[in-house]
C-alpha cells in the first residue's frame, strides 16, 4: 500500500515538509509563549524566522580547549538524524523509501540524537554543557527501552517491520485503539527523545542552557532547527505507527497524514509548555518500573491478539 | 541593500540580564519591557546580543559583567539601567546600537585585532588565557543610563585572585613547554593523594594545556571515590538567580562537594525594592522559581501578573481573575510537586518563610499571593499584612547561613531549585543588616 | 537494497543543505572568524578544563540498560516469526523478558534507580 519513491522530487518534498513542520512547531511554541506573556500572538508566527535571521548574522564562538570537531559535529548531527529518520515515514501512500526494516531504521536514526547531544555537551568544554550531556544520557537510559517496546508492539501488530505493512494492518482498527498503552508510551518517549517539554533538562534553564549553552550563531541555528525537526519527525512517525497513516474519509491520504501529524505535533508542543521539567533522578524509576512493565504487558496482550487472529 | 543590515533589522533581540544588588526595581522594569516587546531573555551570554546590567554601578560586580560581555559573540550592545524609570528609552538606544551595522562591523574588527594582539603577547610572556583579556575600549557598544554617565568598561580580570584558583600561570598557549600541573590551584592534594599522585604527571605533564587552563584535579568524593573536581560559581551573573548571590561550588560530576555562599557588592544600598509590601514580591520569587523548574510558560505568566500587580496596587477584576487562574494552574501541577518534594528541607529554628522543603516554600509563596489578591475588596488590607522588610532581611541572612549545608552533596538541579525556593533578598539584607559581609 | 540508496542521497542532501546554511552565514554574518572566549560560568573565571572524570552515579542503570538492550536484537526478528511459529514463540520470548524483568525488579529493590 505504501510505495517507495526515491526520486529527487520526493526527497525535496520530504525536506520541505519536515522544514515546514519544524517551523510550525517553533512558531506554535512562540505562540504559546506569547499567550502566557499576554502579548500579541500574531507576532509569534514570525518569531522563528526572526530568530534565524539573528543567528545567521551572529558570530560563531570557540571556547579554549573545546573539541571543535566533535562539538560542531554534534550540532550538525541532529538535523541529519531527523531527516534520515523521516526517510521511512510515509506521506499518504508514498514514503521516500519503504524499507523492509523501516522500524529498525527509524529507531537507529533517532538514537543518533543521544550521540548528538552528548557530543554537543562534551565538545564545548563547559561545565554546563558537560552536565547537560550527561543528563541526556540518563534520560536516554530511562526512555529508550519503553520506546523500543512501543515500536516493537506496533510492528508486532502487523507482523512486519515495514512501515507500509504497519499502516496496512490498521485498515480495520487503528493501533492507537488496539494498543493505547504503547501509543502513550510512544508519545512520552517522543518528547524525551527530542529533549522537549518536560524532558528538556539536558538544555534546561537551570544549567544556563546546558548542552546548548555555548553554541552561537549558525551552530546554534542548526542545533535549534535540528531539535524542532526531530520533534516534527517523531510526531509524524506516530501517524503510520498508531493513527492509521493516511486513512480517513473524503480528503486524500497525504492530507490526512499531514493533518494527523500536525495534531500530534501540536499536542507535543502544548505539553512542553504545560508541564515543568521532570528531573531524571525522579523519572528513571518511573521509566523502569512503570513504563517498561506497562509496555511489556502491552506487547504480551498484542502478541496474544495476533495469535488469536 | 546590505543583507546583514536587513537581517539585523528583522532579528528579535535577546537580552542577558545581570542584576546588581539594589537593581531589583530596574530588573522588574526591564523584564516588563522585554516581555511587552516580545524580546527573549537569554539563559547564557552566548545566545544573547544585548547585555542589560540592572542597578547601580558596582565595582565588585564589574569583573563578572566584563567576562560576560566578552562571552557575547556579537553583534552586541550593552546598557546599564540604573533605576526603574527610563528602561524603555535605554533599551531603544541599545537596540539602535545593535542595528548599526557599520559600527558593529568596526567593533568586531577591533575585537579581532585585540584578540590577535593578545595572542601574540601571550606567546611572549606565557599568559595563555586568551579568553579573558581586558576590554579596554570605553563605549564599546555602550548605551549608558540612569544617573551615572560613566562607562563601565575597562574591567581588568587578570588580577582576579578569587579563592586561589590560579589561571594556569606559566602555561604557554600552544607553547608545548611541558609545564607541570596547576601550581597555586588550591586543591586538596594533601589528603591521600600519594597513590595516584604520579598519575597527573603521566597524564598531562607532557602536554601543553589548551588555552593555558589546567586540567581538573582529583579529590575524594562522598562515595569514597577519587574523582576530578571542578570549581565553578553560580551567580552573580546568572539568569533567574537572586541578585548579588554567589555560590562558590566544588563539583564532582554534577554533585556539589563544597559550597560557600556570599553576597557580591551592594555595600552602598540603603533601601530595598520590596520594602513596599504587597503580593508582587512573592510573585516575583515564584516566577523565578518556576523558570528554574523548567516551566517557562508559567514563569512568563507570573511575570505578567507581577507587573500587573505592581501597576495597580488595588488589582482590578481581570487581574485578580488572571492571578487566581495562574495560581490554580501552578498548584495543580503534580509534576512540579513531584520534582520538588523533599528537596532542601529546613527545620528547627529557621525563620518561618524558610521552613519545610522546596515544595512547602513555593506553596507558601503562592499562598501569600492568594491571600493578598484572593477576595475582592480586601486586597489592600491583606497586602499590608505581609511580613515587614526586615523579616525579609532576616530570612535572607538565615538562608545564606543555611545554603552551604543545604546544597552540599546535592546535584546542580536540586541546588538551583533550593536556591530559587529560598530566594534570599540581598537587597533587604544590605539595607537592613549593613554589617553583614559574607554568607 | 535500493532503499538505502535513497538514505545515502538524503544524507548527502542534508550535508549540502548544512554547507549552504554555513556558507550563507559566512557571507551575511558579522565576522567570519569565530570569537574566542572562555565558557560561561556566571561571570566567574575558568579555573580548569570542564572535561573531566565525571561522577556517573547512575552507572548501574547503564549496565542494566545494556543487558536489556541486547535483548532487543532478538526481538526485532522475533516480530517477523511470531505468527508462523505460534504460541511457542510468544511463551519463550515473554519467559525471557520475565527473567530480565525480575532482574530489573531486583535492581530496583537494591536502589539502582535512586542515586541522589
Amino acid at each position: 500500500m505504501v510505495e517507495g519513491d526515491a526520486s529527487p522530487l520526493s526527497l525535496l518534498t520530504l525536506l520541505v515538509l519536515v522544514g515546514v513542520l519544524a517551523y510550525a512547531a517553533a512558531a506554535g511554541s512562540a505562540l504559546l509563549h506569547a499567550r502566557a506573556a499576554g502579548t500579541a500572538p500574531v507576532a509569534a508566527l514570525a518569531v522563528p524566522a526572526r530568530e534565524s535571521a539573528r543567528l545567521l548574522v551572529q558570530r560563531r564562538r570557540t571556547v579554549p580547549g573545546a573539541d571543535a570537531l566533535l562539538w560542531r559535529l554534534g550540532g550538525a548531527l541532529l538535523p541529519v538524524a531527523a531527516a534520515l529518520a523521516a526517510l521511512v515515514v510515509p506521506l499518504g501512500s508514498t514514503a521516500v523509501s519503504d524499507l523492509s526494516v523501516g522500524v529498525v531504521w527509524f529507531n537507529a536514526m533517532e538514537v543518533l540524537a543521544w550521540c548528538a547531544v552528548w557530543l554537543l555537551g562534551w565538545g564545548a568544554n563547559s561545565v554546563w554543557g558537560l552536565v547537560g550531556g550527561y543528563r541526556f544520557l540518563i534520560q536516554g537510559l530511562s526512555y529508550e527501552l519503553p520506546h523500543m517496546f512501543a515500536l516493537i508492539t506496533a510492528a508486532l501488530g502487523a507482523g512486519s517491520l515495514r512501515v507500509g505493512d504497519i499502516v496496512a494492518a490498521q485498515e480495520g482498527v487503528w493501533f492507537a485503539v488496539l494498543m493505547p498503552a504503547a501509543f502513550a508510551v510512544y508519545l512520552v518517549s517522543a518528547l524525551a527523545m527530542a529533549f522537549w517539554g518536560p524532558f528538556d533538562a539536558p538544555v534546561g534553564r537551570d544549567l544556563a542552557g546546558g548542552a546548548s549553552a555555548e553554541p552561537t550563531g549558525v551552530d546554534r541555528l542548526v542545533l535549534l532547527a535540528g531539535r524542532y525537526m526531530l520533534l516534527a519527525v517523531v510526531a509524524a512517525m506516530a501517524v503510520p505507527l498508531f493513527l492509521g497513516g493516511g486513512a480517513g474519509p473524503i480528503l486524500p491520504a497525504w492530507a490526512w497524514s499531514l493533518f494527523k501529524t500536525a495534531l500530534v505535533l501540536g499536542l507535543l508542543v502544548w505539553i512542553g509548555h504545560r508541564v515543568p521539567t521532570v528531573r531524571m533522578d525522579r523519572f528513571t524509576e518511573v521509566g523502569w518500573m512503570v513504563l517498561l512493565p506497562l509496555s511489556l504487558l502491552q506487547a504480551l496482550v498484542v502478541s496474544v491478539l495476533v495469535l488469536a487472529r | 541593500m546590505d543583507v546583514t543590515g536587513w537581517l539585523l533589522a528583522r532579528a528579535r533581540p535577546c537580552a542577558f540580564v545581570v542584576t546588581a544588588v539594589g537593581g531589583t526595581g530596574a530588573r522588574v522594569a526591564v523584564e516588563r519591557e522585554l516581555r511587552e516587546r516580545g524580546w527573549r531573555q537569554a539563559a547564557a551570554p552566548g545566545e544573547a546580543d544585548l547585555l542589560v546590567v540592572c542597578g547601580p554601578e558596582d565595582a565588585e560586580l564589574a569583573d563578572a559583567v566584563e567576562r560576560v560581555w566578552e562571552q557575547m559573540p556579537g553583534p552586541r550592545a550593552r546598557v546599564r539601567v540604573a533605576g526603574g524609570d527610563g528602561a524603555a528609552p535605554l533599551l531603544d538606544s541599545a537596540r539602535g546600537h545593535l542595528l548599526d551595522v557599520d559600527r558593529q562591523r568596526r567593533q568586531a574588527a577591533e575585537r579581532d585585532a585585540r584578540a590577535r594582539e593578545r595572542a601574540q603577547r601571550s606567546d611572549g610572556d606565557g599568559h595563555g588565557n586568551a579568553g579573558h583579556g581586558r576590554d579596554e575600549s570605553p563605549g564599546d557598544g555602550g548605551a549608558q543610563g540612569g544617573g551615572d554617565g560613566k562607562s563601565e568598561g575597562g574591567g581588568d580580570d587578570h588580577g582576579d585572585a578569587d579563592g586561589g584558583h590560579g589561571q594556569g600561570d606559566g602555561h604557554g598557549n600552544g607553547g608545548g613547554d611541558g609545564a607541570g600541573q596547576d601550581d597555586g590551584h588550591g586543591h586538596g592534594s594533601g589528603d591521600g593523594d600519594s597513590d595516584d599522585g604520579h598519575g597527573h604527571g603521566h597524564d598531562h605533564g607532557g602536554m601543553s594545556m589548551p588555552g593555558g587552563i589546567p586540567m581538573a584535579d582529583r579529590g575524594p568524593d562522598r562515595d569514597g571515590l577519587r574523582l576530578d573536581r571542578l570549581h565553578v560559581h553560580l551567580g552573580p551573573a546568572l539568569a533567574d538567580w537572586p541578585a548579588g548571590l554567589r555560590l562558590r561550588l566544588t563539583l564532582q560530576g554534577d554533585v556539589v562537594q563544597e559550597a560557600e555562599a556570599e553576597i557580591v557588592g551592594g555595600t552602598a544600598v540603603a533601601s530595598a525594592f520590596w520594602d513596599v509590601p504587597g503580593p508582587a514580591a512573592d510573585l516575583d520569587s515564584a516566577q523565578r522559581f518556576l523558570a528554574v523548574a523548567g516551566w517557562s510558560a508559567a514563569a512568563e505568566a507570573g511575570r505578567r501578573w507581577r507587573d500587573a500587580l505592581l501597576a495597580e496596587p488595588g488589582p482590578g477584576e481581570p487581574t485578580r481573575r488572571g492571578v487566581l487562574r495562574w495560581l490554580r494552574r501552578v498548584r495543580r501541577s503534580r509534576v512540579l510537586r513531584w520534582s520538588t518534594d523533599g528537596l532542601g528541607r529546613i527545620g528547627g529554628s529557621a525563620p518561618d518563610p524558610l521552613r519545610g522543603d522546596v515544595t512547602d516554600r513555593w506553596a507558601r509563596l503562592l499562598d501569600g499571593v492568594e491571600a493578598a489578591v484572593g477576595a475582592p475588596g480586601v486586597s489592600d488590607a491583606a497586602g499590608r499584612d505581609r511580613p515587614a522588610s526586615d523579616s525579609r532581611a532576616q530570612a535572607a541572612e538565615a538562608a545564606l547561613d543555611l545554603l552551604p549545608s543545604l546544597v552540599t552533596g546535592r546535584e546542580l538541579a536540586a541546588v538551583r531549585l533550593t536556591v530559587a525556593s529560598l530566594d534570599p533578598d540581598a537587597e533587604a539584607l544590605r539595607a537592613h543588616v549593613p554589617g553583614r559581609s559574607h554568607g | 537494497m535500493e532503499g538505502f540508496g535513497a538514505a545515502l542521497a538524503l544524507a548527502l542532501a542534508m550535508g549540502a543543505l548544512l554547507l549552504c546554511v554555513h556558507g550563507l552565514a559566512a557571507v551575511v554574518g558579522l565576522g567570519r572568524a569565530p570569537v574566542s572566549g572562555g565558557p560561561f560560568l556566571s561571570g566567574g573565571a575558568v579555573s580548569e578544563h570542564a572535561v573531566s572524570r565525571y561522577h556517573v552515579r547512575w552507572y548501574a542503570v547503564a549496565m542494566l540498560f545494556l543487558a536489556f538492550d541486547m535483548e532487543m536484537v532478538f526481538m526485532y526478528p522475533w516480530v517477523l516469526v511470531v505468527v508462523s511459529t505460534g504460541a511457542t514463540a510468544v511463551v519463550e520470548m515473554f519467559a525471557f523478558l520475565a527473567v530480565l524483568m525480575a532482574a530489573v525488579v531486583y535492581a530496583w529493590r537494591e536502589g539502582a534507580f535512586r542515586w541522589t
